[in-house]
């Protein structure tokens, strides 16, 4: 390659870099990997400092057992994607689909999926949480 | 304004720079981030199996469905083979052999596995740069040293002006991953981004989310989250200082290191692929001239045994 065809390579990969930070603005967020934006955590919070987690466990006959990503087949991500957020969101659909395929992972029946939600909150005086627990039947298969 | 220009990106070298990244690359994909960090087979074909398909398909995927239906069969067997590839080509590419030809099959094979593992609705940024550093590796003579290439081919003679621009670019687009990082924060959110509640929230979300107990406790101190916020807003603000002031390498280079290992094990973010790629920043010459001073200062001994 010549200089001129790297140099204008190089100002075509910078300009791509460019392009998305400054669509960004526009309230589009880019999708065109490798040119993404890089503001990831970019907006702050105020107090109190106060989160929720999700944890999901499944029911079966010999027992209740945490489900993770693993159990499911699924990067971490997916997983948080496919069942966590939308279970959280009262979708039983979501919580079915998951049973089915653990069902079929593990090879044995699952009654119940469970989700303990448990929002953590920090004070001055220490952390507290407070758990609650939402159940879904399995659909029957 | 045209010669500053060749000065920065095009120097002379022999390329010992470039073969040394070439290898680090290659080895750190292959023996560390393939099989570590990056999803693997058989959560690929879940997503495959998954019904819906492709949720926000990137354009490499939309390319690959005009081809092949995104509903076809064939997909589960694109993926085991984009991964036979890359394990392939990342050795033929740590190895030198072919270098060029491997490194494009290694940058295609790692693009796809990105790009279709990210268009299921949710695109993450830790390979950027090192794919980015691939595709630089098979436009660029990166197999003129260290290589089996080098070695059938006898060395090559003098020097080129064709082995620095990747490592320059590769500077730049780490620098720019850091300074607009902090640019956002600065522009969307100001000062307040370092109040020490930011932090504290993302920390006590991804330390509880993903079980990383180091980041629970140290969520639960403010002050120190106040500090932390600005060391990184200092650090990601300074980075591109790197590129101008080589003395100040040594302290931007180490920071971003304890910066991503604090924040693996306090909020399982894990951006290893940049700090392999620190090695951009150094200058390998000094330590080869050691080595083969060494090398050579065993071989007169061993000559004068001889003799």
């Amino acid at each position: 390659m010549s200089r001129a065809w790297i140099t204008a390579f190089i100002l075509a990969v910078l300009a791509l870099h460019v392009v998305p930070v400054a669509r960004e603005f526009t309230g589009a967020r880019e999708t065109l990997w490798p040119f993404l934006a890089w503001g990831m955590y970019r907006h702050s919070s105020t107090p109190p400092v106060e989160t929720t987690v999700h944890r999901i466990l499944a029911r079966t006959d010999a027992g209740t057992r945490r489900v993770g990503p693993e159990d499911a087949g699924f990067e971490r991500f997916a997983f948080r994607r496919f069942y966590e957020i939308p279970i959280a969101g009262g979708d039983s659909a979501a919580a079915g689909e998951l049973a089915g395929r653990l069902a079929r992972r593990w090879d044995t029946p699952v009654r119940e999926i469970l989700l303990e939600e448990t929002v953590v909150t920090f004070s001055e005086t220490g952390s507290r949480g407070r758990k609650t627990v939402r159940l879904f039947a399995a659909p029957p298969r | 304004m045209i010669e500053r220009w060749n000065r920065w990106w095009f120097p002379q070298s022999d390329g010992l720079d470039l073969a040394v990244c070439r290898i680090l690359a290659a080895g750190s994909l292959l023996f560390v981030f393939l099989p570590f960090f990056m999803t693997s087979p058989s959560e690929h074909i879940a997503l495959i199996e998954r019904p819906g398909g492709f949720d926000q398909p990137q354009w490499m995927m939309r390319l690959l469905a005009a081809l092949v239906p995104a509903d076809s069969s064939a997909w589960p067997h694109l993926v085991r083979g984009a991964f036979a590839v890359a394990i392939g080509a990342g050795v033929t590419t740590l190895i030198g052999l072919r270098t060029r030809t491997s490194a494009a099959l290694l940058t295609l094979a790692t693009w796809f596995l990105v790009s279709h593992d990210g268009s299921y609705g949710e695109i993450h940024h830790p390979e950027i740069v090192l794919s980015l550093f691939l595709l630089f590796l098979t436009l660029s003579p990166s197999g003129r040293r260290l290589s089996i290439d080098a070695l059938l081919g006898g060395r090559p003679e003098g020097m080129t002006d064709r082995a620095v621009w990747p490592l320059k670019l590769t500077q730049v687009l780490l620098a720019w991953t850091y300074f607009s990082n902090a640019a956002a924060k600065l522009l969307y959110s100001g000062l307040e981004w370092m109040n020490g509640y930011t932090l504290q929230q993302s920390m006590l979300y991804s330390s509880l989310q993903w079980g990383r107990p180091l980041g629970f406790r140290l969520a639960q101190h403010h002050d120190l989250c106040v500090a932390l916020s600005i060391a990184t807003g200092a650090f990601e603000l300074l980075f591109p200082l790197a590129l101008f002031v080589p003395r100040s390498r040594t302290a931007l280079l180490l920071s971003g290191a304890l910066f991503h290992l604090v924040l693996y094990f306090t909020m399982n973010i894990g951006f290893f692929q940049n700090v392999i790629l620190y090695a951009v920043f150094a200058d390998f010459r000094g330590p080869e001239t050691r080595l083969r001073a060494l090398l050579w200062g065993e071989r007169r001994h061993d000559a004068r045994v001889e003799i």
